[in-house]
């Protein structure tokens, strides 16, 4: 850090910068183990929980790291107890109906991909699909936005989609 | 193709064109099994996972004001320890010496108390001239006055036994007891928990109404609830005179209850499973890599709840 001065975790504020710098970063780590963005977001908490319980011993320089292996550990025990959990659960279930939800695995580089996608997109569409997806408009109030018709919206959205799945291939 | 499919090409067709069939399904218009139908099965495959991916994506990059929020409401309760572990176990350390050497109390029938606190280990001299070796946390009893008659040591807790040469007595405990032949050997007796290993010469461990000699490198040992074990090893002390505990193939709870005497702490075990085998040894002297070694072997979380009250969970 800059300052020579000896930054304290136990100070409220210091404790939210750090919360601020390096909560997504973990959540993201989090999620590429769990796949599950609420566990994910679950163990964040607990991690940061840690961190402030231990703020005393934990020095201001080491503490991405701390935050990093806590993370680990946590995720690594409910590992375990999930691992019971499911073992439970299939013990126990009845006939199994027919909505297995497919488990698709997210990978760290397709997520590194994806976005790389987006951001590459031809114009015409990226503004559409930024519209509808960060913005959470509706293909209507696009079409209003950009004074085209509802029809060309859904086109440019659909086109992106080609975009991305050629773009994206098939990982 | 399901009917459902069927109504949607049919109402749909004289409107939409086939290129913004994508745009309906990522609104929920068209549901996956109605894009199932209109794309190949790889392409299908693909989309799923481009949708999942999208909206991961949108998370992943979301704001965590909330989570700081909840955070905040979590820890608002929690005041930030001053104290770290270690601090804590050396006022731990500093209040035993008070009783490192042994606290003597004579009590009305003239018996002699030892008694150990927690840390380190107690050394005392019996009235024979035998060397005893009091783990922590471990009380022994005798009468000196009535030795010759009434050669008897109670132990509870662990203590190692070096017998001068040709004397002989009897250690009993809760579980059992033991004869000694001129031996050097230890025992450990708790509530439910009894053992006995011999390191030299010739002992007689009788528990219940049942009899076992026990030579140089064997064991015996019986926890309630399980069978008695009959056991070997190698070593010529107990670990736990050369700053280390050692276990093997023990429930969990018999180590947990070791740290508890040896570092004057508490666990709150309600959330995990006591019964759990653990193998292994902790170090005496350090509680950061004492509980890192034991508990991070089972996968078991620690977290110091107040002071020296520390919680297990998975």
């Amino acid at each position: 850090m800059m300052s020579g001065r000896k930054q304290n975790i136990c100070d409220s504020k210091t404790f939210e910068v750090i919360f601020k710098t390096y909560a997504k970063d973990i959540r993201s780590f989090l999620f590429f183990k769990t796949q599950d963005i609420q566990a994910a977001e679950d163990i964040l908490q607990d991690v940061f929980v840690k961190l402030w319980n231990n703020c005393s011993n934990v020095s201001f320089d080491k503490v991405k790291s701390y935050l990093y292996s806590i993370a680990n550990n946590v995720f690594l025990n409910q590992v375990k107890h999930l691992k019971v959990v499911q073992n439970y659960k299939q013990h126990h279930k009845k006939e199994s109906t027919n909505e297995s939800p497919e488990f698709i695995l997210l990978e760290k580089e397709f997520l590194e991909k994806l976005e790389i996608t987006i951001a590459r997109l031809p114009e015409k569409q990226r503004e559409v699909f930024l519209l509808s997806r960060i913005e959470k408009k509706k293909y209507k109030e696009i079409a209003v936005q950009l004074n085209i018709s509802v029809k060309a919206v859904e086109k440019r959205m659909h086109q992106a989609l080609v975009t991305m799945r050629q773009e994206i291939g098939n990982i | 193709m399901s009917c459902h499919n069927n109504k949607y090409m049919e109402n749909q067709e004289a409107h939409i064109t086939s290129e913004r069939y994508l745009a309906h399904w990522l609104e929920g218009e068209l549901t996956d099994s109605q894009l199932e139908e209109l794309v190949s099965q790889k392409d299908f495959n693909a989309y799923l996972k481009l949708r999942r991916g999208i909206e991961i994506n949108e998370k992943l990059n979301g704001p965590t004001d909330q989570c700081f929020e909840k955070l905040n409401h979590r820890i608002a309760g929690l005041q930030p320890k001053i104290r770290t572990l270690n601090t804590t176990w050396f006022v731990g350390v500093a209040a035993s010496i008070l009783t490192l050497f042994g606290m003597f109390m004579f009590l009305d029938s003239d018996q002699l108390v030892v008694e150990s606190g927690y840390g380190t280990a107690t050394p005392h001299e019996l009235i024979d001239g035998s060397e005893v070796t009091l783990n922590s946390k471990s009380t022994i009893a005798y009468t000196p006055k009535q030795w010759i008659e009434n050669k008897t040591v109670d132990l509870n807790g662990e203590a190692y036994f070096k017998v001068a040469k040709g004397k002989t007595f009897t250690v009993r405990t809760a579980n059992g007891s033991v004869t000694v032949l001129g031996t050097q050997f230890n025992v450990k007796s708790t509530d439910d928990f009894f053992e006995v290993v011999c390191y030299h010469g010739k002992v007689s461990v009788k528990i219940a109404d049942t009899e076992h000699i026990l030579l140089p490198t064997q064991s015996i040992r019986k926890i309630t609830g399980y069978k008695l074990e009959p056991n070997t090893f190698k070593g010529v002390n107990p670990t736990w005179l050369d700053g280390e505990s050692t276990f093997k193939s023990v429930p969990i709870k018999y180590v947990i209850t070791a740290l508890e005497d040896k570092y004057d702490i508490k666990f709150n075990t309600q959330e995990i499973d006591e019964t759990t085998i653990f193998s292994g040894g902790f170090p005496h002297g350090n509680l950061d890599i004492a509980l890192t070694t034991v508990f991070d072997a089972l996968d078991i979380s620690y977290t110091e709840k107040e002071n020296r009250n520390i919680k297990l969970r998975y």
